[in-house]
């Protein structure tokens, strides 16, 4: 397959995997811009409308895209040879290095920070209600981290096409 | 649906409403009567109060925080250059 056929599809499936992960923090976000913490009782219900609603959600459609958007980041890089100079911060590649460096710490908070704990949140993982109330906390801040990351994500990913001006 | 204070004077209803009413906060108003479905809902004083929100669960802070943080990466990437 023509290389230039190759990126352009990459990029459209990066675009594609960017839009469903980082969509679905956004939809949480504006839907619930005031977040109510979980009380006991919604928890100790399986069938409380609070629990069925976090279950409704939970569909990990956005994790698997989170692993698609970073893979295809990585394929697009490697393809032009570019990826060792854009982890190293190197000259010009420096703005969509920082991108990426922001892209690898969102995907590590989603799968090794959020997802354990959103495991105990649903009862997938047994846990005692106290523990699932603090995992609910956990979770809660660690998408509001990847919302926040992904404001300057998305800067530094236009940054690497268009942000000469950010260099000296 | 009865106002509440009318359904009072309900013999079936009157009852539970009564004893609501002898609680502190008194009988329920009219919105609080249809939230709970038009039967008497549990007075204020046996609810467990709700969780509290943190200040800065806000999302809009979160955006705001994230526009802070872009700006000063975007200093330092001016201001060190690649390395």
């Amino acid at each position: 397959m023509d290389i230039s056929l190759l990126d352009l599809l990459l990029r459209w499936a990066h675009f594609a995997g960017a839009l469903v992960w980082i969509g679905h923090n956004y939809a949480t976000a504006i839907t619930r811009p005031r977040y109510l913490p979980l009380a006991a009782s919604d928890l100790a219900d399986p069938g409380s409308p609070r629990q069925r609603d976090l279950l409704a959600r939970e569909h990990g459609t956005f994790r698997y895209a989170s692993l698609l958007t970073l893979g295809t980041g990585l394929a697009m890089l490697g393809l032009r040879g570019t990826l060792p100079g854009a982890l190293g911060l190197q000259g010009g590649l420096a703005p969509i290095g920082v991108g990426l460096w922001l892209g690898v710490i969102m995907v590590c908070n989603l799968w090794f920070v959020l997802w354990p704990n959103q495991k105990r949140v649903l009862g997938f993982v047994p846990a005692p209600i106290e523990q699932r109330l603090r995992c609910s906390r956990i979770t809660f801040l660690s998408a509001r981290v990847n919302t926040m990351l992904s404001v300057p994500l998305l800067f530094f990913m236009a940054a690497g096409s268009h942000g000469g001006v950010l260099l000296p | 649906m009865k106002h509440p204070r009318r359904a009072a004077r309900d013999p079936l209803q009157g009852a539970a409403l009564a004893v609501r009413q002898s609680r502190p906060g008194g009988a329920l108003g009219w919105t609080a009567s249809c939230d709970a479905g038009g039967a008497p809902a549990p007075s204020k004083a046996d609810r467990p109060p709700p969780p509290r929100r943190h200040p800065l669960d806000s999302a809009l802070l979160t955006v705001l925080m994230g526009v802070a943080l872009t700006a000063v990466l975007a200093a330092l990437l001016r201001l060190l250059g690649g390395a």
